[in-house]
């Protein structure tokens, strides 16, 4: 059996094509731009393996704190309700729509060294995070947050408490019906809250360069290499780009049961 | 020895209006659908609070609306079998009925044995490895009651425990109540077959929860 589709409507048609040609454009413009027969020499060099290198640790650095804070923070979310509950919601969806250079501004002011609580950090414990590689992690984990937890705690919430209670009567406490019950039925959801933040992370450029800095070897992640690169050599500045962006389809593609249902 | 519950319980249009002083033994609970059958059992297991009343369980306060003492669902002496089965997934049918024993910290594998002895009585042996998801209806409610089998407490709570098992094989589940391994088991039933095993008997009935008869 064939169902048969419904004929487009003129109007929706062209705007259509031309909502996907702006998304598509750029894409084709930067493959066609890829320097193909020296990209490996280009994204071997120094400064690139620098930055890889960077960036590997501040964006798994990032995940691994998206779910050590962020698994908790979706927990206590999907299971209580009240108006402090929604005000929360709305804090922490806001870095997925601030402009970044705003949260690296704001990050500043709170954890610099003359920042309202970068001042005790640095006197009572002698932590400096301002334009060190653990400043890059938490500027990236401040953008990548939001979606592991909205993605953690839309599962929590779909999953109910009907297991939990049953864990509850064959006599589980909280702790081990979280550890035995809950993670278990959640797991998918984690790994794509951890994908998603993971890719997020490894993206971050504005909080990162106001907060970080771009110091070689320690912030300069690849995005921010990226971006020095332009100025003084394009093509590996191209190359760049066409590795981030086969990640980005990489980690769409991993989640494709997911979102990308037809 | 008895289990009590007096009181009453307000869940949005349904009020419970509780008076039970159950004896050790087989109570079967009867009533129409939505009388609040399902919420007398969650009272008792400790989902629901009461409004006005107390539970106790051998002399022992359980839950109270005045002040004292409250347990929580994993502390109280009591199981429940859920209507909806509520089997997890993510355990196969023998590692979900030795989930209690697990939780008490019994070894794995001292664990596993006693839970096959337990799929056998309820004729799932054959599936012991099979996931939830990939049993039937009926199938998925033998495994729910071996798995409440397999969790001794003082009380054991079943929630129409034989529903979904067709009609050659409910006698030989029935026959397992008596077994039991609980001071007190409390059915939902609609089966009039399931009442000649009880020894008492309690109705639901628009709010008012009552014994009727004792054998």
């Amino acid at each position: 059996m064939t169902t048969v589709q419904q004929r487009t409507p003129r109007p929706l048609l062209v705007p259509a094509v031309i909502g996907a040609l702006i998304l598509i454009a750029p894409l084709v413009g930067l493959l066609q731009r890829a320097p193909w027969s020296t990209l490996i020499e280009r994204l071997t060099t120094d400064a690139v393996l620098d930055a890889m290198r960077v960036s590997l640790i501040v964006s798994i650095g990032a995940a691994g704190a998206c779910l050590v804070f962020g698994l908790p923070l979706a927990w206590v979310m999907a299971r209580s309700s009240g108006r402090g509950i929604a005000a929360l919601r709305i804090l922490v969806l806001l870095p997925m729509v601030l402009p970044p250079v705003v949260g690296g501004t704001a990050l500043l002011f709170a954890l610099g060294r003359r920042g309202l609580f970068g001042e005790y950090l640095d006197r009572w414990f002698g932590i400096t995070l301002p334009f060190t590689t653990a400043g890059a992690v938490v500027a990236a984990t401040f953008v990548a947050l939001p979606f592991f937890v909205t993605t953690v705690e839309s599962a929590l919430r779909d999953a109910g408490t009907d297991l939990e209670e049953a864990a509850a009567t064959l006599g589980a406490g909280p702790w081990a019906t979280f550890v035995h019950v809950t993670l278990p039925a959640t797991r998918s959801a984690i790994g794509a809250g951890l994908a998603l933040s993971w890719a997020r992370a490894l993206g971050e450029f504005g909080a990162t360069i106001t907060f970080a800095g771009s110091l070689g070897g320690r912030t300069r992640t690849l995005p921010v290499e990226t971006f020095l690169a332009l100025e003084t050599d394009p093509e590996s500045a191209v190359a760049i780009s066409v590795l981030l962006l086969a990640i980005s389809i990489a980690v769409l593609v991993l989640l494709r049961g997911r979102w990308l249902q037809r | 020895m008895t289990l009590d519950l007096t009181g009453r319980v307000a869940r949005g249009d349904l009020t419970l209006d509780i008076d039970l002083h159950l004896s050790a033994g087989l109570t079967a609970i009867t009533g129409a659908n939505g009388s609040g059958k399902t919420t007398l059992l969650r009272v008792i297991a400790g989902f629901e609070r009461l409004d006005a009343g107390e539970l106790t369980i051998d002399g022992e306060v359980i839950d109270t609306s005045g002040a004292g003492p409250i347990s929580a669902a994993h502390e109280r002496p009591v199981t429940m079998m859920f209507q909806d089965h509520r089997l997890f997934d993510h355990l196969s049918a023998v590692d979900n009925v030795a989930f209690a024993a697990r939780r008490r910290r019994t070894p794995r594998a001292e664990a596993r044995q006693t839970a096959m002895s337990h799929l056998e009585a309820v004729g799932m042996a054959s599936l012991a490895d099979a996931r939830p998801r990939a049993l039937s209806l009926g199938q998925r409610q033998r495994v729910a009651l071996a798995r409440t089998l397999a969790a001794p407490t003082r009380v054991a709570l079943l929630d129409e425990p034989f529903a979904a098992i067709d009609e050659s094989g409910r006698a030989a589940v029935r026959a397992l109540l008596p077994a039991v391994d609980a001071t007190y088991v409390l059915w939902v039933t609609h089966d009039p077959a399931d009442a000649t095993v009880a020894t008492q008997h309690v109705s639901v009935d628009r709010g008012v929860v009552r014994q009727t008869l004792t054998r």
